[in-house]
């Protein structure tokens, strides 16, 4: 296995940590639902953040 | 300059420096895009979208699924890249798009310490990735070596040309995407928005 795909490894296990978290102990993480919907709150944001959303799916399927 | 640049969006700079970078990579289309979005901002800051600003739209789910169930149907049974992928994709775009482009209420509530931690751990591992997957670019390319240092299109693409991959990508995308998009999510005091 390579360098990048052990990192890449690691980041997916910790974000896995940090979804799963807040099920089992509410006070160390907030759910990411609720990440989400603070971040979504604003426009300039929902833009960006669709934006790059959008573009993860035409990269890899129109690669 | 204050007055000038009174209101911008603060991703535009960073969507700017992904067109430089998609150019410099010879990634035109991707470029392309994302000076489509830079464009897209400026027309939003400027408020020169006519029309006016409208409400948040309420999609029932029965749409929601219908549009997921076609996108998915065309981008799993159709060979990669093909002219339909692109134009289920580009009418995905719009149809993401126009469900986000709607007014904002009032500021964001003040964010707890809890809230403050969880935004610093995502942003944390989104940096992360951002910063593994540039270097695993720059060595490949350096090294001439992508089996060495591979990008996570290098690791994908195998992945993506095998139906099972392709499905569990959908399905992860699409679902990813309405989480975002919050379609069905419960407005504060308010009931589940259904067809």
């Amino acid at each position: 296995m390579s360098i990048p795909e052990i990192e890449y490894l690691i980041i997916l296990l910790a974000a896995g940590v940090a979804w799963l978290l807040p099920k089992f102990r509410p006070g160390a993480l907030s759910p990411i639902g609720e990440l989400v919907e603070r971040i979504m709150h604003n426009r300039n944001t929902r833009i960006a953040v669709i934006a790059v959303w959008w573009w993860l799916g035409w990269h890899f399927f129109t690669a | 300059m204050k007055r000038l640049l009174k209101g911008i969006n603060p991703w535009l700079p960073v969507f700017a420096f992904l067109v430089v970078f998609q150019t410099l990579r010879g990634a035109t289309v991707d470029a392309i895009y994302f000076g489509f979005v830079c464009v897209y901002m400026i027309a939003d800051w400027k408020r020169l979208i006519p029309g006016g600003m409208p409400e948040r739209k309420q999609v029932g789910k029965r749409i929601v699924w219908l549009v997921i169930l076609v996108g998915s149907v065309v981008l799993l049974f159709n060979k990669r890249n093909s002219w339909l992928d692109v134009l289920v994709l580009i009418v995905l775009l719009g149809f993401a798009m126009w469900l986000t482009y709607y007014r904002d209420h009032g500021p964001k509530p003040s964010a707890t310490p809890l809230m403050n931690r969880t935004k610093w751990v995502w942003m944390s591992l989104a940096l992360a990735m951002a910063v593994s997957e540039l270097f695993a670019y720059i060595w490949a390319n350096v090294n001439k070596d992508d089996h060495s240092y591979p990008t996570i299109s290098i690791i994908m693409n195998p992945i993506l040309e095998n139906p099972l991959g392709r499905i569990v990508f959908l399905t992860c995308w699409s679902l990813i995407g309405v989480g975002l998009l919050g379609v069905w999510r419960k407005p504060r005091g308010g009931a589940n928005v259904d067809s």
